[in-house]
């Protein structure tokens, strides 16, 4: 009797331990293609964030912003991903809304991305990013800003690849 | 290799002759240039309000580099329209064009010749952003040039 009340306090703590630590859904992969390096991110849509930044040009190119995604990983440290050109701020609110629909799922999305996944190197020119994921927390961008390619969900798709040359393995018009 | 290395190696050198250069104007600057303002799209969709092409000349630009009496008077284009902007046998030589300007804007800011990577700031408007974020329009050109330095 005493045995099977202990063996039940084990499983109980075991569960209970298991609960807490229950993993959480991200991973990468990552492809080496002949001109590129490529990572597949599987992340829940609620550790993705979006931003246009307004880049403070002058004169005639006061149109400037650059669109930035943040994904926060499982070891809750943040990706930061580019959009390769600048973009009017038009084209990339229209960019985010369009994203924004394809992270209206219950599932993972599937991000792909470009360059090399190189830790951050701080130095005066390069401060500490910190990104508020609100009720995640803040935390800091771990490494040298990726490349946006394309984001799916079960159902759609956004790509900055028109032609979807060169994406990674998986990714194609839907 | 960019089916407009051509293109783009006459026109610099056309404008390093014209204007004397006494740094001549690197044509992989143009390239890794055009590479991080279109990818070398000759017509993307995006931003077609504002900057248009394979450089995203702008439209104020566009009136600058005609204007006789304007900042580029020392060589000036003619009866250029937006919709010729679409042909990067005309935006490429513009846009050299627009970067021997803007390497005198930018040398006049700095108060020395800018290297290749202020040009580009200046090119895009960012040489004297006060954004933390103006390095990140740097980074394609950056691995555009390294690139094609390799």
């Amino acid at each position: 009797m005493q045995s099977l009340k202990g063996s039940a306090i084990l499983a109980f703590s075991c569960l209970l331990s298991w609960g807490c630590q229950t993993p959480v859904p991200f991973s990468i992969n990552t492809h080496r293609a002949p001109t590129d390096i490529l990572h597949t991110i599987k992340v829940r849509p609620g550790r993705v964030l979006q931003k246009c930044i307004y880049l403070h040009a002058e004169a005639e190119n006061r149109w400037r912003h650059q669109y930035f995604m943040y994904v926060l990983t499982d070891q809750n440290e943040v990706l930061e991903i580019m959009h390769a050109t600048n973009q009017d701020r038009t084209t990339c609110n229209s960019q985010t809304q369009k994203i924004n629909r394809v992270l209206q799922t219950k599932q993972l999305v599937k991000i792909c991305v470009r360059d090399e996944l190189k830790e951050r190197t701080l130095t005066t020119e390069i401060p500490d990013k910190i990104i508020n994921f609100s009720n995640l927390g803040s935390h800091k961008v771990a490494y040298n800003t990726l490349t946006f390619d394309s984001i799916c969900n079960n159902r759609r798709c956004f790509s900055s690849n028109e032609a979807w040359v060169n994406s990674c393995p998986g990714f194609t018009k839907q | 290799m960019s089916k407009y290395d051509e293109i783009i190696a006459v026109w610099t050198d056309y404008f390093n002759k014209k204007f004397e250069a006494a740094l001549p104007l690197d044509p992989d600057v143009v390239k890794a240039l055009i590479a991080s303002e279109s990818s070398f799209d000759p017509n993307p969709k995006a931003n077609r309000k504002i900057a248009l092409g394979i450089a995203q000349i702008t439209k104020p630009t566009l009136k600058i580099i005609q204007d006789p009496h304007g900042e580029a008077k020392d060589f000036i284009f003619k009866d250029i329209r937006q919709k010729d902007l679409k042909d990067p046998k005309i935006s490429i030589p513009m846009a050299i064009r627009w970067l021997h300007r803007k390497r005198q804007t930018a040398a006049s800011k700095l108060g020395k010749a800018p290297n290749h990577e202020e040009l580009i700031l200046e090119y895009k408007g960012l040489l004297k952003s006060k954004s933390d974020y103006k390095k990140a329009g740097l980074k394609k050109y950056r691995e555009e040039y390294a690139e094609l330095k390799r």
